[in-house]
């Protein structure tokens, strides 16, 4: 009797074992260690073991990563929630995301990262389609078995997830360009954002523009909802207004992508009515060019468009409205176009040009693919610098992202740091391009390199220029 | 009033276009009494076919448009065989149900083969405008214009003095009454299909003629539902009626909304299409131009 009684309390333990999902605890045996990690969803911390000299907990192995590029090393996973299929900026999310993963291909094959190579898997991609919950679901799927975020796509869908990261001290880097992302209230210490913010793209944007149009000259701004619009719509009126330039004619604002059942048609009626000298456009590629066609053949021809970095689109270039937007289009971006002379410019069209040189494969010139490149530098320095501590438990990583310094972007950017203030280590500079076919990204530069305008350089930054 | 008659101009140029996809609406609904929802997606894959062959294999726009007349064609044919002609004798509500799964098929197969970025169409009006009486009016819309309504004008005489055409009326009319007549009803399946696809092509050409296509011009099509329910689900003339209403109704809107009704903020326009619909259902459900349902006592 008692030994059935044994063996249904046996049965049971294994069925309940089987049952376990979320919050089950595996348990790896490594080469040099054993690691006990927890699995998503629920609050509870990972046990910490040692590998070597190295402390490490989710997301990180002893082990050789899949198909590992050096196989003594162990493994480091990062995560990627982006849009990859339907939503407003897939265009944007698949060369970012293909961009993250060659470059962490180029760190492997360069050795990795001092012991450990670094890989994301595809079952560590999320397709959120630039959706909040889909984005806070995709999170729930990866959390339990990453390091940190590649890329985490769109200001409220980051935001979205912020407490959960902050819970588990994951690190991610954005792609999103919100102002916020300099404050650590804002959730800002796990956020490792590069370049300008969409607020000082606008400022620099207007400032250069105004020293380029005759005095008096009139504007008005068509921007989508959200960060995006709301951020960089904030930097150019910062700009507007102490420049002296009046209010806007018009402010379409928030103005409805076309993916999300929009037009351009009122956006153009608008203009033409106001017929401004310099158009802010804060949207989409497409939104921008039928714009730009939309005003020139409702008989408006002198005009300017200054466009925010995500409103090109390198394949604008076989547009029958390039030689319009040729001269027209003026936007601000992050940093230099496909051809800049920097090792890091180097080192990514080399990796392009490796993994598939073709634009149909995402991996052409563009500055999407520029920027998933760029993102990755801070979290490589992120990753070093932990390892280079001996402590690559989340909490480690976490507190060193917090005050992040040195971060080597080959050029591409100035080395930058995290620490301090976000009045102290805002990144402020742009690049101001004009549409150029002749240019692999369509874009050729116009400001001699990095442009900072007085007004960005002296602006206070004290709290973000938008929040929702 | 040069405002105003620029903002007509726009919106019959629109209204041509909506025009196109509605008149597929009404040719399969009045053959088959299915109300086709896989027009976006039809819509979509015209229009890759074209910007294939124009940019892709490199071809003549008008080589490039024959070959994407031949394919719509054979893409609505397959899609009656495959998927419509099992489902003949089920009740229409399982039919439409089942061209929006048909829609969300298609629109996966067209956006694959239209990737994520923009593509040209590689037609040949681009940006072009024209002068005339001191408007300016773009090449493409004019364009559009004419080919809704030589298209329209051919479908009408069709029907009216083709055989096969008198076979499609006979078909829409009672069924099995033109089967006993000797009418394949189910080459006129086929054909209906065939003709929506062609002219949901066309639609898709139009959107995407000046900066390109991308995977957001389906929305285009949603727009001709309210134009067909405000026509008449089986009027072709009111179909083009109903085009030009609501084509018109949303360019005013865009144009005037702003300067005279701000406080409904910004794409209220886009709106507008569904509020005329709303009202016309009230007033009429059958639509302007439906034919009302006679029901014995």
């Amino acid at each position: 009797m008692k030994s059935r009684w044994l063996l249904s309390l046996v049965a049971l333990s294994l069925v309940i074992a089987a049952c376990g999902g979320n919050g089950e605890t595996t348990t790896t045996t490594a080469a040099s260690g054993t690691t006990t990690t927890q699995g998503g969803g629920d609050d509870t911390t990972t046990t910490t073991e040692g590998s070597g000299d190295i402390q490490y907990d989710v997301g990180v192995t002893p082990a050789p990563c899949d198909d590992a590029v050096n196989d003594g090393n162990g493994c480091i996973y990062l995560g990627i929630i982006s849009d990859l299929t339907t939503g407003p900026f897939a265009a944007l999310g698949v060369p970012l995301t293909a961009a993250q993963r060659d470059f962490w291909n180029e760190v492997n094959e360069d050795g990795g990262l001092d012991g450990f190579d670094v890989i994301i898997r595809d079952e560590d991609v999320i397709d959120a389609h630039y959706n909040a919950e889909d984005h806070a679901a995709g999170y729930e799927q990866i959390r339990g078995r990453v390091l940190a975020l590649a890329q985490t796509l769109g200001t409220p869908q980051t935001q979205g997830i912020l407490d959960r990261m902050a819970e588990d001290n994951v690190v991610g880097a954005p792609a999103t360009w919100w102002s916020g992302w300099n404050f650590a209230e804002e959730g800002g210490d796990l956020i490792l954002e590069s370049g300008a913010s969409y607020c000082f793209e606008g400022m620099n944007g207007m400032a250069f523009m105004a020293s380029q149009l005759p005095e008096g000259f009139t504007w008005g701004m068509v921007r989508f909802p959200g960060d995006y619009g709301g951020d960089y719509g904030s930097g150019v009126e910062i700009a507007a207004s102490q420049l002296g330039l009046g209010d806007p004619l018009f402010d379409l604002y928030p103005f409805v992508p076309i993916s999300a059942g929009g037009s351009v048609d009122e956006a153009v009626a608008t203009i033409l009515q106001h017929k401004p000298t310099l158009i802010v456009v804060v949207s989409g590629p497409v939104e921008m060019a039928q714009i730009a066609a939309g005003v020139y053949q409702g008989g408006h021809q002198q005009f300017q468009i200054l466009g925010a970095s995500p409103t090109w689109n390198v394949a604008l270039k076989g547009s029958e409205a390039m030689p319009l937007l040729e001269g027209v289009y003026k936007g601000t971006t992050p940093w230099g176009g496909w051809d800049t002379d920097a090792p890091g410019h180097e080192a990514m069209r080399a990796s392009a040009e490796e993994n598939w040189f073709d634009a149909s494969q995402n991996r052409g010139p563009s500055g999407a693919y520029s920027a998933g490149w760029t993102w990755q530098y801070p979290i490589k320095a992120l990753l070093e610098q932990a390892i280079a501590s001996g402590d690559l438990t989340r909490a480690n990583v976490a507190a060193i992202a917090a005050e992040l310094e040195g971060v080597d972007y080959q050029g591409i950017l100035p080395e930058r740091s995290y620490a301090g203030t976000a009045n102290d280590n805002a990144v402020r500079h742009s690049f101001i391009m004009k549409a150029d076919a002749a240019s692999a990204d369509g874009l050729t530069n116009i400001s001699n390199g990095a442009f900072t305008a007085d007004i960005t350089a002296n602006f206070p930054f004290e709290a973000p220029c938008f929040t929702n | 009033m040069t405002q105003l008659i620029q903002t007509l101009i726009n919106g019959v140029s629109l209204a041509a276009i909506y025009a196109l996809v509605a008149v597929g609406f009404v040719i399969i609904f009045k053959s088959t009494q299915v109300l086709n929802f896989a027009q976006p997606a039809l819509l979509l894959l015209g229009a890759l076919w074209v910007t294939y062959f124009t940019t892709v294999v490199g071809i003549n726009f008008w080589v490039s448009l024959i070959i994407a007349i031949a394919l719509s064609a054979a893409t609505g044919v397959f899609v009656e065989r495959t998927a419509l002609r099992p489902m003949v004798g089920k009740p229409i509500f399982a039919v439409a149900i089942m061209t929006i799964g048909l829609n969300t098929m298609l629109t996966v197969f067209a956006l694959a083969g239209l990737g994520i970025d923009l593509r040209p169409i590689g037609e040949p009006w681009g940006l072009k405008t024209i002068e005339f009486a001191g408007f300016v009016i773009a090449q493409r819309q004019v364009a559009a214009l004419v080919t809704a309504v030589v298209l329209t004008s051919a479908l009408l005489v069709f029907f009216k003095y083709s055989r096969m055409g008198l076979a499609m009326r006979a078909a829409a009319f009672d069924q099995e009454v033109a089967l006993t007549q000797g009418v394949s009803v189910a080459a006129v399946f086929a054909l209906s299909w065939a003709l929506s696809a062609v002219f949901a092509m066309f639609g898709g050409v139009f959107v995407g003629a000046g900066v390109g296509i991308d995977r957001t011009a389906a929305v285009t099509a949603l727009k001709a539902l309210p134009v067909v329910i405000v026509g008449g689900l089986d009027s072709i003339g009111g179909a083009l009626v109903g085009a030009l209403i609501i084509g018109i109704a949303e360019t005013l809107t865009s144009t005037y909304q702003q300067q005279f009704l701000p406080q409904l903020g910004t794409g209220f326009a886009q709106v507008v299409p569904y509020l005329v619909m709303f009202v016309v259902l009230l007033v009429r459900p059958t639509g302007l131009f439906g034919t009302e349902e006679v029901e014995r006592v």
